[in-house]
């Protein structure tokens, strides 16, 4: 997907910091920069409550598509939709829409409370906020991210325990 | 299920600039870009 009239630009979404990302970027053996949003800053400016997420934009910096959720580049109509934007710059279709939620301030709270070490006190205010808002994902998995570091940091992410744990209803 | 909020910003209006750093310490910012298309794609080791 190389071009020289399109770039990517990698965005991850890191509460713990860039050398949570740094493996994955190095996997994927990365043309493209990735910068690391530590501090949730662009879930505020964007309005979106999950990832993976992708916003395509134009040689005059307009926003042509943007996806909140589900947008998996593992996806034929993701990749597609890519492939197609960096070849030729044409979007085919309307942005789906789904941003925001019911629980929209109970990330930033928690995250306030984790980065001052009140780690008890923010997933408190996570779980609370799960309850509100189920498909709110970014904070559902901080909170596992946090309790259960061994199905994330141990080398790779541990999906198969993630999809246990929505089937148990956690 | 999900809400049918519409996106903060309407398709068609400029991406708002931000600025963040690099895995190599660079400050990149979505304006660095322009002359080029680009795809920003967020995601998360979790």
């Amino acid at each position: 997907m190389k071009s020289k009239n399109a770039d990517i630009l990698s965005i991850a979404v890191d509460l713990q910091g860039p050398e949570k990302s740094r493996p994955y970027h190095e996997e994927t053996g990365a043309e493209f920069t990735t910068v690391v949003d530590e501090e949730n800053a662009l879930a505020r400016i964007f309005g979106y409550r999950a990832i993976p997420n992708g916003i395509l934009i134009d040689e005059q910096g307009n926003i042509q598509f943007q996806q909140y959720g589900g947008f998996d580049i593992k996806k034929d109509e993701t990749r597609d939709l890519v492939t197609a934007f960096i070849s030729s710059g044409q979007v085919s279709g309307e942005s789906p829409v789904a941003v925001g939620g019911p629980a929209s301030d109970h990330f930033e709270r928690g995250l306030g409370l984790y980065q001052n070490g009140d780690t008890d006190g923010a997933l408190a205010v996570w779980r609370e906020g799960i309850a509100l808002d189920p498909e709110n994902w970014n904070m559902r998995k901080q909170l596992w991210a946090i309790e259960n570091p061994d199905k994330f940091y141990a080398g790779k992410v541990d999906y198969s325990w993630q999809r246990e744990q929505v089937e148990q209803g956690q | 299920m999900v809400a049918n909020i519409p996106a903060t910003i309407p398709d068609g209006s400029p991406v708002p600039d931000f600025e963040l750093r690099s895995l190599s310490g660079d400050v990149v910012r979505p304006s660095d870009y322009l002359g080029k298309r680009l795809v920003l794609f967020f995601w998360a080791s979790w």
